[in-house]
C-alpha cells in the first residue's frame, strides 16, 4: 500500500481502541494496595478519645477493656492493619482474578500421601555426611 | 463504617470519614480509587507499570495527608486525584525527557490474534504507543476524555484550562492519534 494513500482512522474505528484501552486497563497488584493501606494507616488521625472506662462489672468499660484485651491479643492495631491487608488482598484477589483464586481452590490436597514412617530419621540421611568425614 | 466496595457513599463521605479515624473508608478508597489512579498513570507514562504504581501510590499518600483539610463542596475527590496524577506524571515525563516506546511491547507480527482479549491488548499497546507520541497536554485531554469517560469541564477544571481549551486539544490529539495509527490498520484488525 502506498503510504500516501493510507486512510486516518475514522472516528468509529479509534473509538474501538479507546475501549480496548478501558477494558485492558492495568489492575492493581496486592503489594500496591498494601503499600496504599500502609500509607493510609501512618497518616490516618486517631480516632475520637472514648469515654473514660466506667469501673462497675458489665458496664461500658467491661466491654471497652474486653476490646482492648482482643486487641492486644491479636498484637495491637499494626496487626489489624496487617489482618486488614491480607484480607483486602484476598477479596481484590477474588474479584480481579476469579479464576486464579478457583484454581486454588480444586487444588488437589490428596494426591500425595505420607505415612508417618517418612519423617523418622534414616541411616541413609547420615551417609554423605560419613562419607565426607 | 461498613466496607463500600460498590460506591454507595460518596469519595467525599468516605474521605472525611477517614479523616475522623474510620480504618474502613481507608479500605474502601484504596480499592475503589487505586484502580483509577493507576490506570491513569499507566497510560500517561506510555505504559511503563514500575512507574505507574510509584504515582499511584503517591497520589493516594497525598490523599492522606490531605483528608484532615479537605474541604468540602469544594472539588470532587477524582478530580483532585487526576489533577495530583497529571502532574507527578509531567513530572516524571520531564525528568525523562522521553516516554521509551520501544520498552512497549509490539504486537506480533504473522497470525491473527486467536481471541478477543488477544485483540484487545494488542490495540491498546498500539493506542498508548500512539499517546506517547503525542503533546503531553493532548495526551492528558485525550486520555481523560475519552479513556478515563471525564466530562468536558472537569477535565478544564483538573488541567486548568477553560473548556474551549480542551475541546481544542481533544480534536487535535484524535486527530494526531488517526494519522499516527493509519499505517497500523491492518495489524489493528481494521480494513
Amino acid at each position: 500500500m502506498n503510504e500516501r494513500n493510507i486512510r486516518e482512522l475514522d472516528d468509529s474505528e479509534l473509538d474501538l481502541l479507546f475501549e480496548a484501552a478501558r477494558d485492558t486497563s492495568p489492575l492493581p497488584s496486592p503489594d500496591l494496595l498494601a503499600r496504599v493501606l500502609a500509607g493510609a494507616e501512618a497518616l490516618q488521625p486517631g480516632p475520637p478519645e472514648p469515654a473514660a472506662p466506667a469501673a462497675a462489672p458489665g458496664g461500658r468499660g467491661a466491654s471497652a477493656g474486653l476490646f482492648a484485651g482482643l486487641l492486644a491479643a491479636v498484637g495491637g492495631w499494626a496487626a489489624v492493619a496487617g489482618l486488614a491487608t491480607a484480607t483486602l488482598a484476598g477479596v481484590w484477589i477474588g474479584y480481579a482474578h476469579p479464576d486464579l483464586a478457583a484454581g486454588w481452590a480444586v487444588a488437589p490436597s490428596t494426591e500425595v500421601v505420607y505415612d508417618l514412617s517418612d519423617f523418622e530419621p534414616r541411616y541413609d540421611d547420615f551417609t554423605p555426611l560419613m562419607e565426607g568425614s | 463504617m461498613a466496607l463500600d466496595l460498590d460506591g454507595d457513599i460518596s469519595d467525599e463521605a468516605l474521605l472525611v470519614a477517614y479523616g475522623n479515624g474510620d480504618r474502613q473508608a481507608a479500605l474502601a478508597l484504596t480499592t475503589r480509587l487505586t484502580p483509577r489512579v493507576l490506570g491513569f498513570a499507566c497510560r500517561m507514562l506510555g505504559g511503563d507499570r514500575a512507574e505507574a504504581e510509584d504515582v499511584a501510590q503517591e497520589a493516594m499518600l497525598r490523599l492522606w495527608k490531605q483528608a484532615p483539610d479537605w474541604r468540602q463542596g469544594e472539588a470532587k475527590v477524582t478530580t483532585w486525584l487526576y489533577r495530583v496524577v497529571s502532574n507527578l506524571c509531567i513530572d516524571r515525563l520531564r525528568r525523562h525527557r522521553s516516554v521509551d516506546i520501544d520498552a512497549i511491547p509490539e504486537p506480533e507480527d504473522g497470525a491473527a490474534p486467536v481471541t478477543e482479549r488477544l485483540i484487545a491488548e494488542d490495540r491498546a499497546r498500539a493506542l498508548i504507543a500512539a499517546l506517547a507520541t503525542l503533546p503531553v497536554r493532548q495526551r492528558q485531554a485525550v486520555t481523560l476524555r475519552h479513556i478515563e469517560g471525564l466530562a468536558n469541564p472537569e477535565i478544564a477544571e483538573i488541567l486548568g484550562i477553560s473548556v474551549e481549551a480542551v475541546e481544542s486539544l481533544t480534536a487535535r490529539g484524535k486527530r494526531a492519534l488517526a494519522t499516527a495509527l493509519a499505517p497500523r490498520r491492518e495489524e489493528l484488525g481494521y480494513e
